[in-house]
């Protein structure tokens, strides 16, 4: 069996909005190991993306045990956290969230500053992690010099380049035509084959099917969660060709 | 190092955000270039008066006691100290006989408005001094051209004169004086040497004296004249003794009975620290009192406009976070950026006194006091300055920013 990364037991997240409590998660319990490539699914409001947000340590369950590589996240500070999401997590997000005034290439060196790279290496690394996503001649361009599937690769060089232990995108192909959304689901796939771990989260079974297993919630609580017999391959991604 | 790499960077953003938002930067960043503005003048004023100070204290020597008729501190009714009898030539003498601690004695009478004349030419308001060969020792290396006046004209009544820088360049603007014949009340006097530039912003007229023989003064002014009686100590060390025996003597001199009050004054070049002080103390008041205020309005400019900065990048405080900065890279990102803006505003506030004391100095004769470009500790002390009302005024915006929860900040539009 391959290692744990994740594992989660009786997760719940409870907002309270004007008093009124709203369980965005109720009891969740899953876990993720190297190399998997999951895909959580559901109708908008499930929770899909609360539950991203706390496996990527950006946020805390109202209850629940959250252990990443058997470390206790419930028992961390602000500071932790922030350490696990630089060196462990690589987020992608459905807006791309590239910093506008920032040329490609700083954009991808952004994580390795607040690991503490040095400028040089900083540098290095951006370029190979950029040159990965086939984006060699794109690294000084602005991301409104980018198109939209160029602003989602030079997302995910950024999500790479400090070689996490697992990507966590959520809705990547939602602001991408079908073409330009399949060349990133070829990426991921590539991505997945030289062993990296990916949770992708999404509400489009077209995409959800490029997973291996396949994990649908519904009002906060798993209504299922399966292995993908059959997943999508749709041919090499444009960055190997 | 990473600081450094965050360091950078912050001051990229404050640069790049200062470039985009030009009107709103000078805006929130004129408090800050008053207030750097105000703190340099200022700085700049109190050493040109501390110069002109010690310029003062020095010219009348910092080891001199001159006794006088009159007290000059200012603390002595001038109806009273006009009542008092004069210092006579006589009382002089004693004085310089039963003295010992002083390593000079010199008697000094003065007259002031006078007119000088040479062939074709006339100075007037000129002040002339009578005085002995020994108020050398009081004068230092004063004397640039010729000697001071010796112990045989004084003796013999002479008539040769030592003239001030100003003077000099008055009657013989391109001739050398020495041994030229000018005239004092119908009679002529030879020039024997001239004194260098010596006048202060406080004593703007030492450069228009004359200096003759005490005996030559009193044949032509007259025995009526109270005279002043300079001591020199030789060292400020030996001052007290000096003080204290003057004291006695001249009361002695003086008969004075033991219950009454002095009727002379004993006074020292200390006394003008103690009048500028004053002056001082008013530059420091009006100064402290703009600057404050226009560091407040600074503050709040800053404080504003990081404020604005940190509600308008809340996406970007979103992202940073997602990617692992912890809260301190936030708070000093933002901290550096706003130390950043002040430092700015200190450059533009630079630029600006440098241009108001290259004017002042090089456009008016009097300012020539002042230093004619910013001293060295002031631009330490401007950065300084700015650099610490740019951390305090960031800071609460940027510990706002550092705060940020990474998923509200991230849903952010
Ligand atoms: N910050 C919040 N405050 C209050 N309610 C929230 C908040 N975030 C999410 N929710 C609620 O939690 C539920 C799950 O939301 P979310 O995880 O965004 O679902 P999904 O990503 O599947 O659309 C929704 O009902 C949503 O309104
Ligand atoms: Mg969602």
């Amino acid at each position: 069996m391959k290692d744990v990364i994740i594992d989660i037991k009786n997760i719940a997240k409870i907002y309270h909005m004007g008093g009124e409590p709203v369980y965005a998660l109720r009891d969740v319990s899953l876990q993720i190991r190297q190399n998997d490539y999951i895909a959580i699914m559901g109708p908008s409001g499930s929770g899909k993306s609360t539950l991203m947000n706390i496996l990527g340590c950006l946020d805390t369950p109202t209850s629940g045990i959250y252990r990443f590589k058997g470390e206790d996240v419930n028992q961390m500070d602000d500071n932790d956290l922030a350490a696990i999401r630089n060196r462990e997590i690589g987020f992608v997000f459905q807006t791309f969230n590239l910093l506008p005034r920032y040329s490609a290439l700083k954009n991808v060196e952004l994580p390795l500053i607040y690991a503490g790279v040095s400028s040089d290496e900083r540098r290095k690394r951006a370029e190979q992690s950029l040159t990965n996503v086939g984006l060699q001649d794109r690294m000084h361009h602005k991301p409104n010099e980018l198109s939209g599937g160029q602003r989602q690769r030079v997302a995910v060089a950024r999500a790479l380049v400090t070689s996490p232990s697992i990507i966590l995108a959520d809705e990547p192909t939602g602001n991408l035509d079908t073409k330009t959304g399949n060349e990133i689901m070829q990426l991921f796939h590539d991505l997945w084959t030289s062993g990296n771990t990916i949770i992708l989260v999404t509400h489009e079974p077209d995409i959800a099917q490029h997973a291996h297993r396949i994990l649908r919630l519904r009002d906060g609580l798993v209504e299922s969660d399966a292995v993908n017999p059959n997943p999508v391959y749709s041919g090499p991604s444009v960055a190997s060709t | 190092m990473a600081l450094l790499a965050q360091a950078f960077e912050g001051v990229r953003i404050a640069i790049g955000a200062l470039r985009t938002n030009l009107l709103r930067t000078i805006l929130t960043t004129l408090g800050v270039v008053v207030g750097i503005f105000v703190v340099v003048i200022m700085g700049w004023l109190l050493q040109g008066l501390d110069k002109a100070m010690n310029d003062t204290i020095s010219l009348f020597g910092n080891d001199v006691i001159y006794i006088d008729k009159f007290d000059w501190s200012g603390q002595v009714r001038w109806s009273e100290m006009r009542n008092r009898k004069d210092i006579t030539m006589k009382q002089a003498e004693e004085l310089q006989s039963l003295m010992t601690t002083p390593q000079t004695i010199a008697p000094m009478a003065r007259q002031q408005g006078e007119t000088v004349k040479k062939e074709g030419n006339k100075v007037t308001d000129i002040i002339i001094i009578g005085t002995t060969s020994s108020y050398a020792a009081m004068l230092g290396d004063a004397v640039t051209s010729g000697r001071f006046l010796s112990p045989v004209e004084d003796h013999y009544r002479q008539n040769t004169a030592v003239i001030g820088y100003a003077l000099a360049l008055s009657l013989f603007p391109r001739e050398d004086p020495l041994g030229k014949t000018i005239k004092i009340k119908g009679r002529s006097f030879t020039v024997v040497g001239t004194l260098k530039k010596r006048a202060t912003f406080i004593f703007k007229d030492v450069d228009n004296e004359l200096y003759m023989p005490l005996r030559s003064f009193l044949s032509i002014y007259g025995s009526s004249t109270s005279l002043t009686i300079g001591l020199k100590a030789g060292s400020e060390e030996r001052l007290a003794d000096v003080r204290s025996e003057a004291m006695g003597v001249m009361r002695n001199v003086r008969n004075i009975a033991p219950d009454k009050k002095s009727d002379f004054g004993m006074n020292e070049a200390q006394q003008f620290r103690d009048q500028i002080a004053t002056f001082r103390l008013t530059v420091w008041a009006a100064g402290i009192g703009l600057t404050a205020l226009s560091f407040i309005v600074g503050v709040i400019g800053i404080v504003n406009i990081m404020y604005v900065a940190v509600t308008e990048r809340t996406k970007e405080i979103g992202v940073r976070k997602a990617l692992g900065a912890p809260r301190r890279s936030i708070l000093f990102q933002f901290l550096v950026e706003a130390a950043t803006l002040c430092l700015l505003g200190a450059v533009v506030a630079l630029a600006l006194s440098s241009i108001v004391m290259i004017s002042v100095t090089s456009l008016f004769e009097w300012a020539s006091f002042l230093p004619s470009f910013v001293p060295l500790h002031l631009l330490a002390t401007a950065t300084l300055v700015s650099l610490f009302v740019g951390v305090v005024a960031g800071f609460l915006p940027a510990l706002r920013a550092s705060k940020m929860d990474p998923v509200t900040a991230l849903r952010f539009d």
